[in-house]
């Protein structure tokens, strides 16, 4: 059988993986983070009998293959221990901070059970660090941006001049989304003025700062398994997107094509995934205008649809063809 | 380094017709009329750089700069040095549903025949469905059949219903809004004075012209063109109307589509499924564009339905659409309902006149 793990958040490429395991008649069921707090999966992990995670409801025995689209957002669950709290805002911050790692602790417990599955992808590779991603993309030859963690107004002040005054910041986590009724706000890639840096504190909260680098294009790459589905995203032409394409223009949408990667760089591509552990991802890269390819990052849990549809590369279907494989080995 | 030559965003696809030619701009879902002569430059030139293609058009440089400026300024292509590492789309048509849309006529068949339809198109994977009534159809059916398909995988269903009265507009109006599954609604037949300001539904649309039968059905106009991947590919692989579509018509018969006249059995005693496995349900399901008579030389093909219900020869297969009133050869579009070379079918089909309506454009 093969387990799909997913949030409760509508995720339409989870429907379309679904629609071809169908097509193809393969056992699945797919459960969500969820699950575990609405009663509808019931755990049990005791140390002293014999020492095994379990969940009734589900025979983690029969679970042959696992793939993974997001498990459980934490706000959900902080949210249902902090409405009627009456304390501090310090307070409120520690304790959600607390419940976060609590969860996190949690759902270790349930992937490491299933930790001699074939996964997709692998579940403990899955909390990615970007200086540590950054560091082994140039052990495998990747050229990468200029980069610099600092909490000090000088030392970015000497960075800058050393980027040729042209500096990006983004968030050193991973991003996220945060929606309101009307509108929604994420964390985005901002370019940095000087003028912004002489108004930051002498000390601030640390945070990633990289050069910025001229692009021809950019391009968004889907891994999978040692296969890679790569796109080119044409977003210099429209001052809106140049420097996050996620800015999208609904009116004019980037140019984005298929794009075949020179071999010499596709191979430390695969080079570098297989040093992250990474059965899956989606890389960032750009084309700079002297022909260098630079790469920014993966996330091994990034959205496909957006490369599959505009390309025409059926990838719902090759990650529904993988899992059935991985199930039958 | 390599020269640098021009390439088609490879979304922007360019397609020959008899006198003039189209690039289909597949992402942003507009199509560009261009004449032959721009096609061949892309097609059979693509590996000269500027510099070569103005030595040998010197004396049609001006012509050769507009076409550029109208591709660049239009952003359908760009220069590059590394064409090779564009490759073209792989217009591989495949889905995981076995049926893709069904067309159900809704007026006469029993409401608990719904139960077995919508089980049979859930277990087929349906992702559209059409409900059909030609006449007035009580609100309490509709949202019998909208009910069936909640949490199923059913994502869209389109109404044609016949106007009333105003009660009866209100209620469907309420719970269309209500189904998220429910999408545009056409009340046709409406009286000219009918006032609709009071419904504030954007999935509601009134018409007052009659949809009386499935006669209506089949009328190819730029209105009805699709711009798209899918549609795209679909249309290079099989028929762009018929493929992965089931129907059940008035009287329970199985089709292909209603208008058609095969029936596969009767939704009374067959099932959709045991129907669809019949040896030449699908008998229609792959005549492409390409191979059908004239369509083959439009420049429209592979954007546009098709119809093989209607069609201008009603003994060949490979006739072109009836209700066509676009001429590749000579890029008019008629009235396809004045064509003196088309009265012998619509006589054959007995399309009365008055009941036919051509949408045309020039």
């Amino acid at each position: 059988m093969i387990l799909i793990l997913s949030s409760s958040e509508l995720n339409i490429s989870v429907e379309h993986v679904a629609d071809w395991l169908d097509f193809y008649q393969a056992d699945y069921k797919r459960i969500l983070g969820d699950d575990f707090f609405s009663g509808s999966q019931t755990i049990a992990y005791q140390l002293d009998e014999e020492e095994e995670y379990q969940t009734p409801n589900l025979d983690l025995k029969q679970v042959s293959s696992i793939w993974f689209r997001g498990f459980i957002r934490h706000r959900t669950y902080i949210k249902n221990t902090t409405d009627d709290l009456q304390t501090s805002n310090s307070n409120l911050s520690e304790l959600s901070g607390r419940i976060a790692k609590a969860l996190h602790k949690n759902t270790n417990l349930f992937f490491k059970s299933l930790k001699d599955k074939p996964q997709l992808p692998n579940l403990q590779a899955l909390k990615t660090d970007k200086m540590d991603m950054l560091t082994k993309a140039k052990k495998v030859g990747l050229r990468i941006p200029k980069t610099l963690v600092t909490n000090n107004k000088q030392k970015l002040l000497e960075f800058y001049e050393a980027c040729d005054q042209k500096l990006i910041t983004k968030s050193l986590y991973e991003c996220v989304y945060f929606f309101e009724e009307d509108r929604a706000f994420s964390f985005k890639t901002h370019l940095l003025s000087k003028e912004d840096i002489l108004n930051f504190e002498d000390c601030f909260f640390p945070s990633l700062f990289q050069g910025y680098v001229e692009k021809e294009y950019e391009l968004r790459i889907f891994y999978l398994d040692g296969e890679l589905y790569s796109m080119a995203i044409f977003s210099q032409l429209d001052e809106q997107t140049q420097v996050d394409f996620r800015r999208y223009n609904d009116e004019k949408p980037n140019r984005t094509v298929p794009y075949q990667l020179p071999d010499e760089e596709a191979q430390k591509i695969c080079d570098l995934m297989q040093m992250l552990n990474l059965s899956t991802g989606s890389i960032d890269m750009i084309k700079t205008k002297d022909d260098q390819f630079v790469f920014l990052e993966v996330n091994p849990n990034g959205q496909f649809g957006m490369t599959s549809f505009p390309c025409n590369y059926h990838l719902e279907q090759k990650v529904a063809q993988h899992l059935i494989q991985a199930t039958q080995s | 380094m390599p020269k640098k030559v021009f390439k088609l965003y490879a979304s922007c696809v360019p397609v020959l017709g008899a006198k003039r030619a189209t690039i289909c701009d597949l992402q942003r879902g507009k199509v560009y009329v261009i004449p032959q002569s721009l096609y061949h430059l892309l097609m059979d030139y693509s590996d000269k750089n500027y510099e070569e293609l103005a030595e040998m058009f010197a004396n049609d440089k001006s012509i050769l700069d507009k076409y550029f400026n109208f591709l660049l300024s239009n952003e359908l292509g760009f220069w590059t040095h590394e064409a090779q590492n564009f490759p073209p789309i792989d217009f591989t048509f495949q889905e995981p549903e076995i049926i893709q849309t069904a067309i159900l006529e809704i007026d006469d068949l029993d409401t608990d025949i719904f139960q077995k339809i919508i089980a049979s198109l859930i277990r087929l994977k349906c992702k559209f469905v059409e409900l059909r009534a030609y006449h007035s159809c009580p609100t309490s059916k509709i949202e019998f059949i909208l009910n069936l398909t909640k949490d199923s995988p059913i994502r869209n269903l389109i109404i044609y219903t016949q106007f009333t009265n105003i009660e009866e507009v209100s209620a469907l109006s309420k719970i269309i809004g209500q189904h998220p599954r429910a999408g545009s609604t056409v009340i046709h037949s409406c009286p000219s004075d009918l006032k609709t300001d009071f419904l504030r539904n954007d999935k509601m649309s009134f018409s007052q012209e009659a949809i009386s039968s499935s006669t209506h059905c089949g009328n190819i106009s730029p209105d009805y063109f699709i711009n798209d991947i899918r549609v795209f590919s679909e249309s290079l692989h099989h028929n762009s109307c018929l493929n992965r579509k089931i129907s059940v018509d008035n009287k329970g018969n199985i089709k292909n589509c209603p208008s058609l006249p095969d029936s596969y059995g009767n939704i009374q005693e067959t099932s959709l499924e045991d129907a669809l496995a019949q040896k030449d349900f699908k008998k229609l399901w792959n005549i492409k564009k390409d191979e059908i008579e004239k369509c083959k030389d439009c420049e429209f093909r592979h954007i546009c339905s098709d119809c093989r219900a209607y069609v201008e020869d009603p003994k060949n297969l490979y006739s072109k659409p009836l209700k066509c009133g676009y001429d590749p050869y000579t890029n008019q579009w008629q009235d396809w309902t004045q064509n003196p070379l088309k009265q012998k079918a619509i006589e054959y089909y007995n399309l009365s006149p008055s009941s036919q309506t051509a949408t045309n454009k020039t």
